[in-house]
């Protein structure tokens, strides 16, 4: 039976949560981007401030729904609706930035009960340019009691973004399996 | 917002068309001037409302309101009305081209849908005339 997944992108501002949604959207995804005045914290001239929202159709029948969200805690209401029947989270982390683990614990607590109760995998982009590396990640993770898998990624690659996906899915299956859960709810 | 990002405009002249607003309409009790991505630029209340809060959330619904309308091929641009049944909120464009903004005003339940309209619509005139 098919069925369809409501799937969450979140991560500090600049992750590239906008840009992993339109590497696999099966069409242009729907932006809310507005002109990005916040300088200090990141130079990109449009940051999300409603959502994205793309669409992937899996074989078999399946589909995703994605929803991409601002990065900026001053948007937290956003997360908070979205999470809402969501069945899985794709958190990203920027590792150029100064302090990427900072940048993503706001981002990381924000979505715990999402992650504790469905599934959670975390993508880290431009990884050669900072200090940390995957394991640094996932270490700061299991200090922090979360279970996910941290990749490597670069979000305009599609065959990346679908990698992440794929973790993401397999955990939820995983999860359900183990719950008993695995009635469909489409 | 940080020290460095730039603030926008004359935020002594946005004050004044804020107030101007509020006395116009009576009904309308709070209003909040913000930037685009969501950061407030001025305010005038009569009632206190979170206006660091109304402005990320005005900046949000404007852009999924305008999100709706490209996809049905209605245009990118318009205003929102949310009727709640104790209250009136109405977000609209200012659409200046140094750094396009958003009116969120708050009106009480008894406040004339139109008369909101047409005093916000002043509002967002007066404001492009004062650039």
């Amino acid at each position: 039976m098919s069925r369809e997944y409501k799937l969450l992108f979140a991560g500090p501002m600049g992750a590239g949560k906008t840009t992993a949604i339109a590497a696999i959207s099966d069409s242009a995804p729907i932006s809310t981007e507005a002109r990005n005045t916040d300088i200090a914290q990141h130079s990109k001239a449009q940051t999300t401030v409603g959502f994205d929202y793309g669409e992937v159709a899996l074989e078999g029948g399946d589909r995703l729904r994605l929803y991409g969200m601002p990065g900026q805690s001053r948007f937290d209401f956003i997360w908070k609706v979205a999470s809402a029947g969501a069945l899985g989270v794709v958190m990203l982390a920027d590792n150029s930035r100064p302090d990427p683990l900072a940048d993503l614990s706001a981002c990381i607590d924000a979505f715990t009960e999402l992650a504790a109760a469905h599934a959670m995998v975390v993508g880290v982009g431009r990884g050669g340019e900072g200090r940390l590396g995957i394991d640094d990640y996932g270490e700061w993770l299991a200090a922090r009691g979360h279970v996910a898998p941290v990749f490597s990624v670069d979000v305009r690659r599609r065959d990346d973004v679908l990698l992440l996906i794929d973790a993401l899915l397999n955990q939820i299956e995983t999860r359900e399996l183990l719950a008993g859960t695995t009635e469909s709810r489409a | 917002m940080t020290l460095d990002t730039p603030l926008i405009g004359a935020p002594g002249l946005h004050e004044s068309a804020l107030t101007e607003l509020l006395e116009l309409l009576p009904q309308a009790h709070s209003v909040v001037l913000a930037q685009t991505d969501g950061f407030e630029v001025a305010s005038a209340m009569r009632r206190a409302v979170p206006a660091a809060r109304l402005a990320a959330l005005a900046s949000s619904m404007l852009a999924l309101g305008a999100a709706a309308l490209r996809e049905l091929g209605m245009g990118g641009h318009g205003n929102v009305l949310i009727e709640g049944t104790d209250g009136k909120l109405l977000l609209l464009e200012v659409p200046l081209a140094s750094q396009p903004l958003v009116l969120a005003v708050v009106a009480g339940e008894d406040a004339i849908t139109g008369s909101l309209l047409w005093a916000a619509r002043q509002c967002v005139q007066r404001i492009i005339n004062h650039q």
